[in-house]
């Protein structure tokens, strides 16, 4: 039972972080591949200040206002670049941060990891952090639906569709991209936070730019600027491996069986429904 | 008659009754579960495959020769990932109830899931974690293999004995390789050396040129190089397509035939230390049967998993499946006659008194040195 | 260290900073010959399917462990493990581009990569399930066969030495190709309109899989250069891959020259860039892909279109 509880600890904490990257890349069309920097650095500095005692409700904002911070730095210069440029630099930007944690041994313990980091109190047990995980994920995502039905929201779907259009009729596209990002790595960072103090135990392989495909994944699955395609892959993605385990394969299959069902997965949706299982046929992703 | 007949079967009843209390019931065996954290997937998933044959074979051996308990080996896969050893731990104590847990195999998993089984009165006894944070893990944490503070010190003593005074350390980038490097470097200069250059390789890597041009840079007598057979391999080849010739000392992780078989010659005259490995009658019949089962020749650690599957068994044998009764078994381990050695276990569930083969690589074998 | 500082001491240290700077420079050409190698097809495919292939990596792969198959599993001679596992690799890649690439040729950019992605670590995976994790030589004899030159300064190997010369044999040739063929001009006027080519007679369908067999085969040459310089393993792709990704950018994306230089930017920024060592100083080698990756974010700060946009 407490197994299902984990999985569903893991899945909440992945729809945060799945809707986050929905509202730049599903939202504006921001091909940002390095997402997972985000998740890391949120993780990190909640484990940080939560081992210095910090309480949790301080660490996790302050994870999340670094992390929109960090947002703020990669937008800066890699915003105004087109597609592939974009995607190529924001990736850059993962491999780097996922160095820095790795190497900065002052700072972060590099490959030591970061053991004992505590549990914010009255959530301790794992039904509890359950509860509290369920409760800020549900948070998130209304936020999120409200800025993203917000005429905020709308201004952003607008520059995804046609950018020359949106900035004729005098939108600043830097600027809503820019915070768009933000917002963005924000809840990144909220989700990463909430990963920290769940698994109380942080190491940099958590956070390798290969992590950041799995994301990308939930969110094209359910479907690209789809709220609700989010939420719903998520769930779906996360539940489907599961199975797996109890198939009496030869043990060095099973980890590759996974990599590949989600690949194949992933290929067939794209083909036969691009837009994903919620998504509404959208023009900038799907012609 | 009536009343005898109704005498006769209260008696006949009472004497059921009682017999049914007082004696145990014959082949009904008590299941238990053991469940394992291993490597299956990842890096360090050819070991891992020898260490689940190494805990299958003790798990078939010990239900052989006994019939009060019927084992069960539950085997879940971390790929030595941290993330996954939380999950599986979970798996296999919350869902499985299991209070006995063989591996993981690498260090931080064990770290990351110590605090827990403290907390869940949980056994973890590993074959392979060697750093040295593991010794204060907590009491339900114990360990067959020696720290990375004595292998470090070991390799650092060879440097000495060979009268090397300048030193390079290439590590694999991650706990296991920081942790040794680190002690290298720290025993090594308490003993009048010096380690001129400390360098990382990337865990997955290929192309070690530049770390191996840096240390040709500094020009030191020896160098030491910590790695997985993988990488390990190509890190010892790339040194000597370089030009550099100076002696090579490594630590356990390498000590695999997958690593001279990528190596090839260039891995003429590397030293290697290892935890003691036994080669004792208890080895060879452990050898025997590992050979007999899955044909070919027990790997690094399997014997270390062989063993700790054995003591689990052996301590829920002796003192029943509780988690405190084995745990107090354990630590009362003095001397046990296992595969890969004599075991004792001290108050930190570390095991003591296990030294280290060298061993050197002559024609593109492991020798003792 | 003791604070043993002569000015003696510290010549020598500066000097050995010039001492490994030529072995430096080298590995970093090298870096550079290999991620070109790789550089070299993807530009050309992105050429004509106007998105990065990123599973081009694991195409080199599967040329490697073809080769491995015919060349130490089944022990043919050498060419004949060449042209058959060239001959494999294009049919791997006729069967992805006509099945899954060619459905969604023209959609945005997005799409293209994910799904190129997702063949990627289909690959992979397959890989893994097949080959085993493991790493696998393609030396035959376990032999080294390095070459000392210049009093030490510089060691490199044979298998690198080929990889030096191919890389310009094979650019050169690709040039003549594009420039001299009729099939080579057809090829670049797809890639420059196709809807113009389309117009005029061309077949752009048969160009498009002709562009992407030839592309297949540059990649399943360099898998083969890569694995005999460093091994193969199933994941062997993904980071050349990547790197060749940053390198195509960085020089300007659809432009082949602007591919090769950005290649040898990238493999000489990230050898350098760790390799540099003041004293007994040098940066950790845990950054070497911050230097790759830096180096590029840097230039796209400055020309945000690429070195060599035409």
């Amino acid at each position: 039972m407490s197994h299902i509880i984990d999985i569903l600890i893991f899945m909440s904490i992945w729809v945060i972080l799945a809707q986050s990257l929905n509202v730049a890349l599903g939202f504006t069309g921001l091909l940002n591949f390095g997402h997972i920097a985000f998740f890391g650095i949120g993780a990190y500095t909640s484990a940080l200040l939560g081992l210095a005692g910090c309480p949790f409700v301080i660490s996790i904002f302050s994870s999340a206002i670094l992390a929109m911070l960090f947002g703020f730095l990669l937008g800066l210069p890699t915003i105004r670049l087109k597609e592939h440029y974009l995607a190529i630099a924001t990736l850059g930007f993962g491999a780097i941060i996922y160095d820095i944690l790795l190497n900065w041994q002052g700072l972060t313990r590099g490959p030591f990891g970061l053991p004992g980091i505590p549990r914010p109190t009255f959530f301790e047990g794992t039904f509890s952090y359950f509860l509290l995980t369920l409760g800020i994920a549900i948070i998130s995502n209304i936020i999120i639906y409200i800025i993203i039905k917000s005429p905020f929201g709308k201004t952003l779907e607008v520059i995804r569709e046609d950018e020359l259009a949106a900035s004729a009729i005098g939108i600043n596209v830097f600027k809503y991209k820019l915070q768009s990002l933000m917002i963005s790595a924000f809840f990144a960072g909220i989700a990463g936070s909430l990963f920290a103090h769940f698994m109380t135990f942080l190491d940099p392989s958590s956070f390798k730019l290969i992590e950041t495909i799995y994301i990308i994944l939930l969110v094209v699955f359910g479907g690209l600027g789809s709220f609700w395609g989010a939420i719903l892959g998520t769930v779906i993605l996360v539940i489907l491996p599961e199975p797996l385990r109890f198939l009496p394969l030869p043990p060095y299959t099973v980890g590759p069986l996974r990599q590949l069902l989600y690949a194949v997965l992933l290929i067939v949706m794209i083909l036969y429904k691009p837009s994903g299982l919620c998504g509404k046929k959208v023009k900038h992703f799907i012609k | 008659m009536i009343k005898k007949l109704a005498i006769l079967f209260i008696v006949l009843i009472s004497f059921s009754l009682f017999g049914c209390i007082a004696v145990q019931p014959q082949g009904e065996a008590q299941a238990v579960k053991i469940g394992y954290i291993l490597p299956l997937t990842g890096d360090l998933a050819s070991i891992g495959a020898e260490l689940n044959n190494s805990v299958m074979l003790a798990t078939t051996e010990t239900n052989a020769a006994q019939a009060k308990y019927v084992f069960e080996a539950v085997i879940e896969d971390d790929a030595c990932r941290p993330e996954n050893t939380v999950k599986s731990y979970d798996k296999l104590v919350k869902q499985d109830g299991i209070k006995f847990i063989g591996g993981p195999a690498c260090s931080s998993p064990i770290l990351s899931i110590a605090p827990k089984a403290n907390q869940d009165n949980v056994i973890i006894v590993s074959g392979s974690a060697t750093q040295a944070d593991i010794t204060t893990a907590g009491d339900f944490v114990f360990r067959v293999v020696p720290s990375d503070n004595a292998q470090g010190a070991e390799g650092a003593k060879i440097a000495n004995e060979k009268g090397y005074k300048k030193a390079a350390v290439l590590y694999v980038n991650n706990d296991y390789g920081k942790g040794l490097s680190e002690v290298f470097k720290a025993e090594f200069e308490k003993l009048g050396g010096e380690v001129l250059l400390t360098d990382s390789l990337e865990q997955d890597g290929t192309d070690f040129r530049t770390q191996i041009t840096k240390v040709k840079g500094v020009n030191p007598e020896v160098l030491y190089m910590i790695s997985y057979p993988k990488s390990g391999g190509v890190l010892i080849k790339q040194v000597r397509e370089l030009g550099l010739t100076l002696p090579l000392i490594s630590a356990e992780g390498m000590k695999d035939q997958e690593t001279l078989d990528i190596a090839g010659k260039a891995a003429e005259g590397l030293i290697i230390t290892s935890p003691s490995s036994n080669k004792d009658a208890n080895y060879q019949k452990f050898a025997e049967a590992y050979k007999a089962k899955y044909g070919n020749e027990p790997g690094i650690y399997s014997s270390e998993y062989y063993d700790l599957a054995m003591l689990l068994m052996k301590s829920v044998i002796e003192a029943g499946p509780d988690a405190n009764l084995v745990k107090a078994g354990l630590y009362a381990t003095k001397n046990y006659g296992g595969a890969s050695g004599k075991i004792t276990l001290d108050e930190n569930g570390d095991i003591v008194g296990k030294g280290f083969d060298r061993s050197v690589v002559k024609d593109g074998k492991f020798e003792a040195l | 260290m003791t604070g043993d500082y002569s000015r003696g001491t510290i010549f020598v240290k500066m000097s050995h900073v010039l001492d490994i700077l030529p072995q430096l420079i080298l590995n970093g050409i090298i870096a550079g010959a290999i991620y070109s190698l790789v550089a070299l097809g993807l530009s050309l495919v992105y050429g004509v399917l106007k998105f990065i292939n990123m599973a081009h990596g694991e195409f080199a792969m599967c040329g490697a462990y073809s080769f491995f198959l015919f060349y130490v599993f089944l022990k043919w001679p050498f060419f004949a493990s060449l042209i058959f596992a060239i001959i494999l690799t294009i049919l791997l890649g006729f069967l992805i581009e006509r099945t899954i690439y060619r459905p969604i040729l023209n959609s945005p950019p997005l799409i293209p990569l994910i799904i190129s992605l997702g063949v990627s670590f289909m690959l992979q995976a397959l890989a893994i399930i097949f080959f085993k994790p493991d790493v696998r030589s393609l030396s035959l004899t376990g032999e080294i066969n390095t070459h000392i030159l210049f009093n030490g300064a510089i060691a490199i190997t044979n298998a690198q030495i080929v990889i030096l010369l191919i890389v310009p044999i094979l650019v050169l040739a690709l040039f003549l190709f594009l420039k001299k063929t009729k099939i080579g001009k057809a090829i670049r006027a797809t890639a420059d309109n196709r809807e113009v080519a389309e117009v005029i007679g061309i077949n752009t369908s048969r160009i498009i899989s002709i562009s992407f067999m030839i592309g297949s085969i540059l990649a399943a040459i360099a898998g083969i250069a890569i694995a005999f310089d460093q091994n193969l393993f199933p994941t062997m792709g993904l980071r050349v891959g990547l790197k060749a990704f940053a390198a195509i950018i960085l020089g300007g994306i659809g432009n082949i020259p602007g591919a090769i230089v950005g290649s040898f930017i990238i493999g000489l920024a990230e050898n350098i860039g760790i390799g540099i060592m003041i004293g007994n100083f040098s940066m950790p080698s845990g950054y070497k892909e911050t230097f790759a990756f830096g180096i590029l974010i840097l230039i796209l700060l400055l020309r945000p279109q690429g070195i060599c946009r035409t």
